[in-house]
């Protein structure tokens, strides 16, 4: 009901989702383009001094960076319903949700800060969460004191596509990243109007 | 003025309901066989290459603690996705009624009544 009742104020047109923002559109490709060539180089480099942490430190400032600027433009965005009600319905639904990542989207959802979030600064909230723990990683797995499996396992081998697509993920947590940059990827594309012919 | 026939009018309606609920739920359900349930395979794929490296000692309980989270969140992404989808498809349709609302009632004053 609140759903309706906050919708039917956008006049003759109903606005569900957040506006469609060609700045995080944009932003948001460039990003998971970005990442890819990184993680594709990392894949060449890891284990080796070249991919020590400290040596690709500046490449996680600008990523972090440019995922806090696509969260604060979209936070910014006025319009459609909070994605809570949205998981909420969905719930009430029956659409099936496995138990513990329901609980995982509940409870982020439940934060005071994403309570009235739309899908889209979630989104960007899930990215910059596993951007981190990549990060975090690196800088304890790929460093001189530490085996280099460790770094090895974290970038696994080439070619970068097996890491992206539904085959044998052998970096758990590049894959993770790549997944959550490529959700919110698709999820600005889902909301951009159809063009009229 | 026209004579307005409700069942006409109802029937546009209807059809332009149906149309829209078609088109939505079609591309709904070739969302989830040809993006959500790849996508969930592969994490699971991730998760099971966690569990055996921690079995094999290449991983300490912390750092599979961590690419655990990290999946757990991917899956998360996925299905706020998919809720952010679901919500396109039905403002598509609530805009759809609207939009044959709009048209049979400028019809029926004979003006643009509704923009």
């Amino acid at each position: 009901m609140s759903i309706l009742i906050s919708v039917m104020t956008a006049g003759c047109t109903v606005q569900l989702t957040a506006p469609y923002s060609s700045d995080i559109d944009t932003a948001a490709s460039s990003l998971q383009s970005d990442f890819l060539k990184f993680a594709a180089n990392m894949q060449m480099i890891a284990g080796t001094p070249k991919g020590y942490y400290e040596q690709q430190s500046s490449q996680y400032s600008d990523f972090e960076a440019r995922l806090a600027v696509i969260k604060m433009r979209s936070e910014s965005l006025s319009g459609g319903v909070a994605c809570g009600q949205a998981l909420e319905a969905a719930k009430k639904a029956k659409i099936p949700m496995a138990g513990q990542i329901e609980d995982s989207v509940s409870t982020a959802l439940s934060e005071p800060a994403t309570s009235n979030a739309s899908c889209i600064t979630i989104l960007a909230g899930l990215a910059q969460n596993n951007m981190e723990r990549l990060r975090g990683q690196h800088e304890l797995r790929c460093n001189p004191t530490a085996k280099p499996v460790l770094c090895t396992t974290l970038f696994s081998a080439p070619p970068i596509f097996n890491i992206i697509v539904a085959g044998p993920s052998e970096a758990p947590v590049v894959s993770a990243v790549a997944i959550t940059l490529n959700e919110l990827v698709g999820a600005e594309r889902d909301i951009k109007p159809a063009s009229k012919e | 003025m026209a004579e307005f026939n409700v069942t006409n009018a109802a029937n546009q309606i209807f059809s332009a309901l149906v149309q829209q609920s078609q088109t939505s739920f079609q591309g709904v359900i070739q969302d989830i066989d040809q993006h959500v349930i790849p996508t969930m395979a592969s994490i699971a794929r991730s998760l099971a290459v966690i569990g055996g490296r921690l079995a094999d000692g290449t991983y300490t309980r912390d750092i599979a603690d961590v690419e655990v989270a990290a999946q757990i969140d991917a899956a998360a992404a996925v299905i706020v996705r998919f809720a952010n989808r679901i919500l396109k498809e039905i403002q598509d349709i609530i805009n759809a009624v609207i939009d044959a609302v709009k048209q049979v009632i400028n019809a029926a004053v004979q003006t643009a009544l509704i923009a």
